[in-house]
């Protein structure tokens, strides 16, 4: 929620408290909305007319969570709409009637008197006249002019390239930046994130679900800017194609000899989850390069550094395939994303969909600075 | 009496207070009943819980957002009261079905305007070993205003009900399409 969403809910709220609640002869707050109970199959809202018990008429009522309420259709009502229907018999409404009052009056009994309830009156509208001031100083002041959200753009630079990132994208601040869950990536001067959700990528990319897996299948964007005169590397930086011949070994590797189904890649076992013998993390390959041989480099072999587990956050995820994929959007431009699931047969797609989206916030930076400051976007 | 008054009055206030200004933990206290809210370029919809886009959003603080994509959900079984023969479980999957909004500007209402209508491939769900390879589809539809962008996912023998889902999605749209200004 937005900070004036916030101040205006907050304002809203206590004048409520206040306001809406009128206080009868006696001092006693007024309540007149429908109660409402909240079932397995909706929501009932019933009119303080057919409150169970006359308390209830005026008395609060928090809404309640519940498949078992009551209701009391009133005798005379009752009468009034069935012909024949006896409001009174065997002086049984009456008797009733008597004992509600009395508990009433025991009420009013064991209150404070009069003096006390005109000075609590009186604190009760002042702070209620307080509260409405601060909430029309508050909205006052934090009424801006500024344009709708879909025109708002945050400029970023990255190794001297200027971009200007729609509000859409943007990841609203650094502090936001580290439960993007954006992996291993930090932005920095040479590079930043944005967001690109479920449903833009479903609306960009022919074939891509956005819900899988019980999940939205948002990804965050690592975008890295190399130095003019520098091409992009060809894999995400922090993943090495020395997988073998570095730190685990060639004898370690584990080749299952299936593939992923989705993207028809070989699954090569590095890491066992400690957690669960099924789940897994390691690397995608088209082939396996020759020990002892230089990698390939045309094309470069280059692994998919994957996983194979639920949405762990989610208990009722199934176990599928999440890959970081790189790919460069021109020259000096690459992104990575993490892509799952069945969207993997199409990550091509996907990756070009956001390069080119990447390229676009470039464009609109450089028309920005070759329009006037009054035309570009803002 | 005045004393119970003034107690639920500051009881009240205080527990309204505190509860802005701590948020529930995740997985815990409040239930979101409210529909929540997406303000698009060309106003806002208020979607029903019912057809929150994933299981979490059904009872889950979510803010409003400005934004010109969103998703929604029709449960199967909703689709299936609506729609006759409609299958609300096809090859060991449910069959909500899937919608994506997307409020167009005029770039991309060009753009989207020579995209396919349909889109198909033949694959099982990989999260659910049982499935068998079947037809499944990705359809896009305009709406008669042409301000929004829709696409749906139907899989086997309910691709049959394309036109009635949109239909229903359409209708659904309007329903949920709050009579307000696009936000500023």
């Amino acid at each position: 929620m937005t900070r004036r969403a916030e101040w205006a809910a907050l304002c809203g709220s206590m004048l409520l408290a206040g306001l809406a609640v009128p206080l009868a002869a006696d001092g006693n707050p007024v309540f007149t909305a429908p109660y409402e109970f909240q079932t397995r199959h909706g929501t009932f809202r019933i009119p303080r007319a057919f409150a169970p018990i006359e308390e209830w008429k005026t008395m609060r009522v928090d809404p309640q969570a519940t498949d078992y309420f009551l209701a009391r259709l009133p005798a005379d009502d009752v009468a009034a709409r069935i012909e024949g229907f006896a409001p009174e018999l065997n002086f049984f409404r009456r008797a009733a009637a008597t004992d509600v009052r009395r508990h009433a009056r025991d009420g009013i009994a064991s209150g404070g008197g009069p003096h006390e309830v005109h000075l609590v009156s009186e604190l009760r509208m002042n702070l209620v006249v307080r509260s409405v001031s601060l909430c029309m100083l508050t909205v006052a002041c934090s009424a801006d002019s500024r344009p709708p959200k879909h025109e708002l753009y945050e400029p970023v630079s990255a190794a001297g390239q200027r971009f200007l990132i729609p509000y859409e994208h943007a990841l609203g601040g650094t502090s936001q930046y580290a439960s993007a869950g954006s992996g291993f990536e930090e932005s920095g001067d040479d590079s930043f994130l944005a967001r690109f959700s479920a449903a833009w990528l479903a609306a960009h990319v022919e074939g891509f679900q956005p819900i899988l897996n019980v999940a939205f299948q948002s990804v965050t964007a690592y975008v890295l800017v190399t130095p003019q005169g520098e091409s992009p590397p060809l894999l995400a930086p922090g993943i090495v194609r020395d997988i073998w011949y570095g730190g685990y070994g060639w004898e370690q590797r584990e080749i299952t000899g299936e593939r992923e189904p989705n993207t028809g890649l070989y699954i090569i076992k590095q890491i066992p989850s400690p957690l669960d013998r099924d789940f897994w993390s390691g690397v995608l390959a088209e082939s396996l390069p020759i020990e002892g041989q230089p990698y390939p480099e045309d094309p470069p072999w280059a692994p998919f550094v994957c996983s194979h587990r639920p949405v762990l956050i989610l208990p009722a995820s199934q176990s599928y395939t999440r890959c970081k994929v790189w790919a460069r959007a021109d020259g000096r431009i690459a992104h990575s994303v993490s892509i799952a699931g069945e969207n993997l047969r199409i990550r091509d797609a996907v990756m070009q969909a956001i390069g080119e989206e990447i390229l676009r916030w470039r464009e609109l930076a450089e028309r920005q600075a070759r329009e006037a400051p009054s035309d570009a976007p803002r | 009496v005045t004393r119970r008054a003034d107690r639920v009055f500051f009881a009240g206030l205080v527990a309204l207070l505190a509860a802005l200004a701590v948020p529930p933990a995740a997985g815990q206290g409040r239930v979101f009943t409210a529909p929540y809210e997406f303000q698009t370029r060309h106003g806002t919809f208020r979607i029903p819980r019912a057809f929150a886009p994933i299981e979490e959003w059904k009872t889950m603080r979510v803010d409003p957002q400005a934004t010109d994509y969103f998703l929604a959900r029709l449960p199967a079984d909703d689709v299936a009261a609506r729609i006759e023969g409609f299958a609300p479980e096809l090859n060991f999957f449910r069959q909500d079905v899937v919608v994506a909004v997307e409020a167009l500007s005029d770039r991309r209402r060009k753009l989207v305007a020579a995209k396919p209508a349909e889109l198909c491939w033949v694959a099982p769900h990989d999260t659910e070993p049982r499935s068998t390879p079947y037809d499944r589809c990705e359809y896009r539809l305009r709406t008669a205003d042409e301000l929004f962008a829709v696409k749906f996912w139907l899989n086997g023998d309910n691709r049959r009900h394309r036109a009635a889902v949109g239909q229903l999605i359409e209708s659904l749209l309007m329903e949920w399409k709050a009579a307000s200004p696009p936000p500023r």
